[in-house]
């Protein structure tokens, strides 16, 4: 069974959406193209009744919340947020529930806010989809073979435990050696862009290798 | 006087705690919770003055991470902290020790000379593999723990083990090695530490240990003998137990076995499950604290397969290593274990055995905690294809696993020829 990333354009271009138990890298360019594929996937999930782990470094929670009320309502039931960025506001002070790290360079501390997520989450049989928004904060933070090796074994752990990660980067922000390692560290990779103002996709090493447009 | 770790089996373990001035190294699989063993060391130890070096959090986080436990808070008075942190984001330090400028490696060596004026007994260093991948100080950080060392001081280092060749080279410097992994990749709850490396005499067994609200608490792990009627559980633990208890009524049991081994390093507690439907509940509670399952099959019973994978799933639904004891092996209809593994359809071992004289108990057993060792290895198989396929200059962290499917198959092939 593939996994509906919820982008109809893309999914049946890849055969029907993403393997299960995959890890996918999802970059471009700054912009607002990257959040909106992590949030259809988000979606998607909802639907089909998915456990949801998203991890934020770059974003409160609440504002990813704001982009979707679908999202939102899953919000502590089938969807647990890993809050890296409020660490800079001192103390949380909000009434929130989600799991937070002590900032992006505490990679250990996000690991074991994963395994929290996880085993709050995990039932037999259950798939699950995992955001990590983004992997250019950690590169910020962290020396880039850290940041290779959390990758390596993040994505091995959530793997096995039925889940579809999309890692999100910047592109043009690292070295062209820093984001080719992560490329092949990953199962597959979704390129996202603005042009003129229309939202292109595309997914080589899935098939689709001509930029498609994602009608909004 | 040594230094009391806190965890009294540890303390066991190493002939009474860390003798003062010996440096420690706390060794862990990304995921864990390791600060726990520097906080249940510091509380076991409120007369001696400590000293908490942090790079990648504000010191106020672990201070709010210690309110977590239900130590007492006087336990904490003397810990002073050392903050390399606040400075590496342009901010200023509300510690009384702090690194200048804790971009600068100097600036970290001047900080810990620092705090020396404090007379610490244990220094704790919050994370060495984040200083060795910031700071590439590696060589004077070694230096200088030498040299506080000879003023008494305990450094206490943890270590997320990203990379095991790196945690290998950093172990080296250390005087104490305390290693602490996850039996199986989803189970990080599921834990155990060990000693690798000491000074004097140690004991270098496995021990289950749990992370609660009052700090480290260690627990005996349970291995689940599960399988349809009449397979031969019960006499499986038999067999294999120093110890074993049994409720019969007619040969069958009725409430459940329990037996106790000793074996590859660990203490193990064995349950046996009854047979029967209306015992299923039982199968919860005990799932609890497995850290493993062994599926016994009649071998010559194929017709209770389908009964005997509706068990297996039961317990293994919380993600536990499992084996198959392919039983009454002495049997002259018994199915070959090879031809049993294609019908179960797992991927796992199936290995030959005779509970009756107990041939191939214990190395079923063996094999399950091989296994459930081994498993603790994260990204194994994918880390290792991966590597080979595309990578050849990540390091893989295949090793263990390799090492784990050879032993399988030694155990697995060894009587069924």
């Amino acid at each position: 069974m593939m996994m509906k990333v919820g982008i109809p354009e893309l999914d049946s271009s890849i055969g029907g959406g993403l393997k299960e138990k995959s890890n996918i890298l999802v970059i471009g360019p700054p912009g607002a193209e990257k959040l909106a594929v992590a949030i259809k996937f988000m979606e998607s999930g909802v639907e089909a009744g998915d456990g949801m782990v998203y991890i934020t470094t770059d974003a409160a929670p609440a504002e990813i919340e704001e982009k979707s009320a679908k999202v939102k309502g899953q919000a502590n039931k089938e969807l647990v947020f890993i809050d890296c960025y409020s660490w800079t506001l001192g103390t949380q002070q909000s009434a929130r529930k989600d799991i937070v790290v002590p900032g992006p360079s505490a990679l250990n501390d996000l690991s074991i806010g994963i395994a929290q997520a996880m085993q709050k989450l995990f039932k037999p049989e259950k798939k699950l989809r995992v955001v990590i928004q983004s992997l250019s904060t950690l590169l910020l933070y962290n020396n880039p073979e850290v940041v290779y090796r959390f990758t390596q074994i993040t994505g091995a752990r959530l793997k096995s435990s039925n889940a579809a990660t999309l890692f999100l980067i910047e592109d043009g922000m690292h070295d062209e050696k820093v984001v080719a390692t992560i490329k092949h560290l990953v199962d597959a990779v979704i390129e996202v862009k603005n042009e003129d103002g229309k939202f292109m996709v595309r997914a080589p090493m899935s098939g689709l290798t001509q930029w498609k447009e994602v009608k909004q | 006087m040594p230094y009391s770790s806190g965890i009294p089996k540890l303390d066991e373990h190493l002939s009474g705690g860390f003798s003062e001035g010996k440096s420690v190294l706390v060794l862990s699989t990304p995921g864990i919770d390791a600060r726990a063993f520097a906080y249940q060391l510091v509380q076991a130890n409120p007369k001696v003055q400590s000293a908490y070096f942090i790079e990648n959090a504000f010191p106020d986080q672990v201070r709010k991470d210690i309110k977590r436990y239900i130590y007492p808070e006087a336990a904490f008075k003397k810990m002073v902290f050392v903050d390399a942190f606040s400075t590496a984001l342009g901010l200023p330090s509300a510690e009384k020790y702090a690194a200048k400028d804790a971009t600068k490696p100097k600036s970290i060596l001047e900080a810990i000379d620092a705090v020396m004026k404090e007379k610490p007994g244990v220094l704790v260093f919050d994370s060495l593999s984040g200083m060795e991948a910031k700071y590439a100080l590696a060589g004077g950080l070694y230096d200088k723990m030498e040299e506080i060392k000879k003023k008494g001081v305990m450094p206490l280092c943890l270590y997320t083990s990203w990379d095991e060749k790196e945690s290998e080279k950093a172990a080296e410097n250390f005087d104490y090695v305390i290693e602490v992994k996850s039996i199986e990749e989803r189970m990080l709850s599921r834990s155990y530490f060990k000693v690798l490396k000491a000074p004097g005499k140690f004991v270098d067994t496995a021990v289950p240990f749990r992370i609660s609200f009052d700090g480290i608490a260690v627990y005996i792990p349970k291995i689940i003998i599960t399988g349809p009627f009449h397979a031969g559980k019960s006499t499986f633990i038999h067999k294999i137990s120093t110890k074993a208890i049994s409720v019969n009524r007619m040969g069958t049991t009725i409430a459940l076995d329990h037996g106790y081994v000793e074996h590859s390093g660990f203490s193990v507690d064995l349950f046996g499950t009854p047979g029967q439907e209306r015992f299923e509940f039982m199968l919860d509670i005990l799932n609890k604290d497995a850290f493993g399952v062994v599926l016994v099959v009649d071998s010559t019973k194929p017709e209770a397969f389908e009964r005997a994978k509706e068990m297996l799933a039961h317990v293994t639904r919380y993600s536990l290593p499992y084996i198959v004891a392919a039983n009454k092996q002495d049997e002259p209809s018994a199915l070959k274990p090879e031809k049993i593994k294609e019908m179960l359809g797992l991927d796992t071992d199936v290995v030959p055995t005779v509970a009756t004289t107990g041939e191939g108990c214990l190395d079923a057993l063996k094999i399950l905690i091989d296994r459930i060792v081994e498993g603790g290895t994260v990204g194994k198989k994918d880390t290792e294809t991966k590597t080979k396929k595309k990578n050849e200059d990540l390091p893989t962290q295949g090793k263990a696993a390799k090492g784990n499917g050879s032993n399988a198959k030694k155990g697995s092939t060894k009587k069924s020829k």
